[in-house]
């Protein structure tokens, strides 16, 4: 069997420009003389480990170009047992190249950080919930942290069957980061406060054995009044709260706005999941059906409470496809 | 001699490589903005999407339709931008953002390209075709396309000129009956893709 191990560590644990033209270039000299020897008619290698299990920040070039040396190594050597690079999943250099276009071209990722993630399992077999309050920028981006995160833990080290569903970890992570963030983000954008203080909410994710559970919720105005309707009837609410879920609806009058429940609706609809939105005096779950408008919506009338609150449940097996129309892509 | 465009590069960072939420996209809105003010006439801004795991839709209608908006009003005249290693996880919300505005984009990654955003198909053939002719003028365009008169091919030029999606340089040669002329370019016409940049790792095999 022919394995062929690269050394990309370094004594700083940082891998640059330099680093990979000088160290990484000269362990691979004799794989170039062999090639340019025999070509095509090289003895294929088993399997590539890529050993970058100290690395704890790389330059943008170090990240392309490590990338582009599997691309090459895939080509010309390959296919054997495929390329397995050792990596740190939890520091900068490891999410920056997991999270790369080339993710797709490593067979294996070992991550030899060794942590469960910070979502322990349960008895039941579900991760515990965890809940954010959400009152600044960074909180948006701290939750979307973990959103990456959890799906990194839960999904490729623990070899969950989703992985098998997605081509990348890209689109896994994709569309469920977009529902998070634009349920989080609406907190500051549009959870107006009576009192005037600033506006604040809280979001929570929980990671079940085959879907994800986020809930967001804020102390707000509501939706109706949001959107000028300032008497608490039943219809009315659900009336605001279904047109809040329409293209272009916002009390916001700039261009690009009124776009994010829209599109977290959408998002939902096609992952088959389901979205329940409370506001005001309403009540009203999305979830798709068999109709000829792909959803069906049901409603009901609640008990007034400040604020809106919004629970998704989204499957993690991919049913369809999330991604939007084809784009043509041309060679330079 | 032809113009030949300048490129230089912003790269894109960001926490845990998440770009998201409108204020952290206005605040790149306005930084490219000043690059772009900076930038000599007929030089393309390449902006680098590399180090981002993920946008979302707010953070791309602000770095992206937005400042292609700013071109199009005629704020940064004769600089232009194009969108490097847009990976599929940045498209859809990038889609998303174009999808409400007539705004188009042009991306490449490595030796590919592709134009986001949605509008007419003759003004997308339009520009497909002068990116694989690298240039022509209105009457070479109208003879590509078939277009009945040179006014029509004037008129797509005209617009994706305006759109900031090519470049243009008076014609050098004189025009029979007076009048100006002038020769459109695509802004991928000196683009070297990484292969290019990289190209001590691209050998090491």
């Amino acid at each position: 069997m022919r394995v062929i191990s690269i050394n990309c560590n370094t004594e700083d644990f940082i891998l640059n420009k330099e680093v990979f033209d000088t160290r990484i270039a000269a362990q691979l000299n004799p794989l170039r003389e062999e090639y340019l020897r025999l070509g095509r008619k090289v003895p294929k290698v088993d399997a590539f480990i890529i050993d970058a299990s100290l690395i704890r920040e790389a330059d943008n070039y170090s990240c392309l170009a490590l990338a582009l040396l599997c691309e090459q190594l895939n080509d010309k050597f390959g296919p054997g047992g495929g390329i397995t690079l050792k990596i740190l999943s939890n520091n900068h250099f490891g999410h920056t190249f997991i999270n790369s276009g080339y993710y797709g071209l490593i067979s294996k990722i070992v991550d030899l950080n060794q942590t469960t993630g910070p979502y322990p399992e349960d008895e039941s077999g579900s991760h515990h919930c965890v809940v954010k309050r959400i009152h600044s920028q960074d909180s948006i981006k701290r939750f979307g942290g973990l959103i990456k995160m959890a799906f990194f833990d839960y999904i490729i080290k623990a070899n969950s069957p989703m992985k098998s569903s997605y081509k990348t970890y890209q689109e896994r992570v994709g569309p469920f980061l977009t529902i998070g963030i634009e349920l989080v983000q609406n907190i500051l954008d549009h959870s107006q406060q009576k009192t005037g203080h600033r506006p604040f909410g809280f979001a929570a994710m929980q990671l079940l054995t085959e879907a994800i559970d986020i809930a967001v919720m804020d102390l707000g105005i509501g939706i109706p009044a949001s959107l000028g309707q300032y008497t608490h009837s039943v219809l009315e609410s659900i009336s605001a709260i279904k047109l809040a879920c329409q293209k272009k609806i916002s009390r916001k009058n700039d261009e690009g706005r009124g776009l994010g429940l829209h599109y977290t609706k959408s998002y939902v609809i096609k992952l088959h999941g389901e979205m329940i939105i409370r506001s005001g005096k309403g009540n009203v779950t999305f979830n798709p059906s068999n109709d000829f408008a792909g959803e069906e919506v049901r409603f009901s009338g609640t008990a007034f409470f400040s604020g809106t609150q919004i629970n998704l449940h989204l499957p993690l097996k991919k049913i369809g496809g999330c991604n939007g129309d084809e784009i043509e892509i041309y060679d330079l | 001699m032809a113009m030949k465009l300048k490129y230089t590069t912003y790269n894109l960072e960001a926490e845990n490589g998440l770009l998201v939420t409108r204020p952290a996209g206005k605040e790149i809105k306005e930084q490219i903005g000043k690059r772009l003010d900076k930038l000599e006439p007929n030089t393309v801004l390449l902006i680098d999407f590399s180090g981002i795991d993920f946008i979302d839709a707010s953070c791309a209608d602000e770095i992206v339709v937005r400042t292609m908006a700013r071109i199009a009003a005629g704020e940064f005249i004769d600089r232009f931008v194009i969108y490097k290693n847009i990976a599929d996880q940045h498209i859809e919300n990038i889609q998303l953002a174009l999808s409400v505005s007539d705004k188009l984009i042009i991306a490449v990654m490595a030796s590919k390209w592709r134009i986001l955003g949605s509008v007419n198909k003759s003004l997308r053939d339009c520009l497909i075709a002068i990116v694989g002719h690298k240039e022509v003028t209105a009457r070479e365009l109208q003879k590509l396309m078939g277009f009945k008169t040179v006014n029509e091919a004037s008129t797509k030029l005209s617009k994706l000129y305006e759109l900031g999606l090519i470049a243009r340089e008076p014609f050098r040669e004189p025009v029979r009956g007076g009048g100006r002329q002038f020769r459109y370019l695509s802004l991928l016409i000196g683009y070297k893709h990484d292969r290019d940049e990289y190209s001590t790792s691209a050998d090491l095999i």
